[in-house]
């Protein structure tokens, strides 16, 4: 990994249109922003792995299923 | 992942896409979505088609045109919890969507029966049919909104077979 040293209003550019700036840095938190295009989402890395497992799940979906959670079982 | 096997029929603009669960389905290319960026972990998959049939709604299939096996069943946000719906409308967190036409799916995520199935109101799927664009977009919000349990959203409707069958269409604030 690589890793650097910023200070608060620094700036991190990844290729050419991903920027990351380091807005404040408070007692244990910092507050970053980050520009990026559209289509690559950006997401707090809990909230990101939250919602790859709860994706994973969903996709064990089937009409059957849906049919025995609605009671319709034959 | 195997790849869903895509042939070109007769006549132009429709496709036979195979399923596991659907079986062979003719679609109209036009109804093909485009979900930019994939639903995590199938981040490669983008392409999907919307299938809704008889007897099951409010709820609806995204289907992927990629991967047979892989498909979610899904209820428009505004059938489920109207009311996270029309704040997520208000606030705007649409990322650059337009309201208007834009349809807002939340993912279910199926268990034994009705009272344990879990809904995903933090990341639900937004498209736009006209232009066949869609995102997983993640709101604001505590991470367990994206297993808010089904029973919670049902409460107050008796019976919920009942409350289900009158559920709104999938898109568009009620009263609009």
């Amino acid at each position: 990994m690589l890793v650097l040293t910023r200070q608060a209003n620094e700036e991190i550019v990844i290729g050419d249109d991903i920027r990351i700036t380091v807005l404040s840095v408070t007692g244990g938190q910092v507050r970053i922003g980050i520009s990026a295009p559209q289509h690559l989402p950006v997401h707090r890395r809990e909230v990101y792995d939250a919602i790859c497992t709860e994706n994973a799940k969903a996709a064990n979906a089937s009409p059957e299923a849906l049919r025995r959670v609605l009671g319709r079982e034959e | 992942m195997t790849t869903c096997k895509v042939e070109e029929a007769m006549g132009g603009g429709t496709v036979v896409l195979e399923t596991v669960h659907f079986g062979v389905i003719d679609v109209d290319e036009e109804q093909i979505i485009t979900i930019e960026g994939g639903l995590a972990p199938f981040s490669s998959l983008t392409r999907y088609v919307l299938l809704e049939r008889e007897d099951e709604a409010p709820f609806v299939w995204l289907q992927s045109a990629e991967a047979p096996a892989l498909t979610f069943v899904c209820a428009p946000m505004w059938a489920l919890a109207p009311d996270h719906a029309n704040r997520v409308w208000v606030d705007g967190k649409l990322e650059g969507f337009v309201q208007e036409s834009t349809e807002m799916l939340s993912m279910l995520t199926l268990a034994e029966n009705l009272y344990t199935v879990t809904v995903n109101l933090l990341a639900p799927v937004v498209f736009d049919r006209r232009k066949r664009l869609g995102r997983q977009v993640i709101l604001d919000g505590e991470v367990s909104l994206c297993r808010t349990p089904l029973r919670e959203l049902l409460q107050g409707c008796e019976p919920v077979g009942t409350a289900l069958g009158d559920l709104s269409p999938i898109s568009g604030p009620r009263g609009e």
